[in-house]
């Protein structure tokens, strides 16, 4: 009978160590998948695109053809800034171009409540390069 | 001997709740695979739409016009058409997000917003029902408001210069 006890108290040890192992690997496998689950969500939820785009814009905005015989810069500075704070206030984020044409320089500003942008670019940089 | 199967019943019974409890845990941790999975679609579905709107994002011009499958001829030439009526890419566009997209498997909806006066408007170019698991991309365009003449927008209170939202929404049928 002691035989057998002490037969069983080994089942039970084995057994204990065999879940313990299988726990562990599942917890983590569950830690591998949550860290690869955010990592996509923290990819597809990231603003590059909208701050790529506010570049693009920016280089055609400020491109020197436009800006050289454009009378209005300043209201054509401001009509640019306007419309494109309105449209992204549309997605609960703060985008804006500044154009400061006495300085030769482009202000692009972006900000979610995850990311916070900005930029100050040269005119010589920036300006009609995407066109190209 | 009845001790003997007593003891056996209760160390498979032992045995058995501890390897319940086991799978449980395993189970539970592998069901967060499905919402992973559908995140990685997801993710390559907005890089697609994003990609697509920036190869038809063409500023060049062919003489005085911009080309036709490019975001800003679709624009300058909605034209003899009422705006949230029957306003439609043209052919060329349409054949161009056709090889883009629908070749590929996608279905997708185009809508265009832009701003008037201190408020935004919106209309919709291809008017399809999206799924659930649809994505959105945008591109903004600027364009000078004579290169809008006699386009369907020439009456409307536009800025000078006019940004327009191009928005992609692109989802497997």
């Amino acid at each position: 009978m002691a035989t057998m006890n002490e037969k069983g108290q080994m089942m039970i040890l084995f057994t204990l160590f065999i879940a313990t192992v299988i726990i562990s690997v599942s917890v983590l496998h569950a830690q591998n998948i949550l860290a690869g689950m955010e990592t996509s969500r923290t990819m597809i939820l990231s603003p590059k695109n909208e701050i790529y785009n506010l570049r693009d814009l920016a280089s055609i905005a400020c491109d020197t053809k436009i800006m050289d015989n454009y009378l209005y810069k300043l209201q054509y500075s401001q009509n640019v800034s306007n419309q494109i704070k309105l449209l992204y206030s549309q997605k609960g984020v703060y985008g804006d171009i500044i154009i400061v044409e006495s300085e030769k320089k482009l202000i692009v500003n972006f900000f979610s409540s995850d990311v916070e942008y900005s930029e100050k670019l040269n005119f010589n940089d920036i300006c009609g390069v995407y066109a190209k | 001997m009845n001790k003997k199967a007593q003891t056996f019943t209760l160390e498979g019974v032992a045995s058995a709740l501890i390897l319940l409890v086991a799978l449980y845990t395993l189970y539970q941790s592998s069901l967060v695979i499905s919402p992973m999975w559908n995140e990685a679609v997801n993710m390559q579905m907005k890089m697609i739409a994003q990609d697509t709107l920036k190869i038809l994002d063409n500023p060049k011009k062919e003489g005085e016009e911009y080309y036709l499958d490019s975001l800003q001829g679709m624009i300058t030439n909605l034209r003899n058409c009422q705006l949230g009526v029957d306003c439609k890419p043209n052919d060329k566009f349409m054949e161009a997000l056709e090889i883009l997209l629908s070749s590929r498997g996608f279905d997708y909806r185009l809508e265009l917003h832009w701003v008037e006066g201190d408020r935004i408007n919106s209309t919709v170019l291809i008017d399809k029902k999206p799924s659930p698991n649809a994505v959105a991309a945008s591109r903004y365009i600027l364009l000078m408001k004579n290169e809008i003449l006699g386009s369907s927008f020439s009456g409307l209170q536009l800025y000078d210069p006019v940004i327009f939202e191009v928005r992609l929404i692109v989802w497997r049928p």
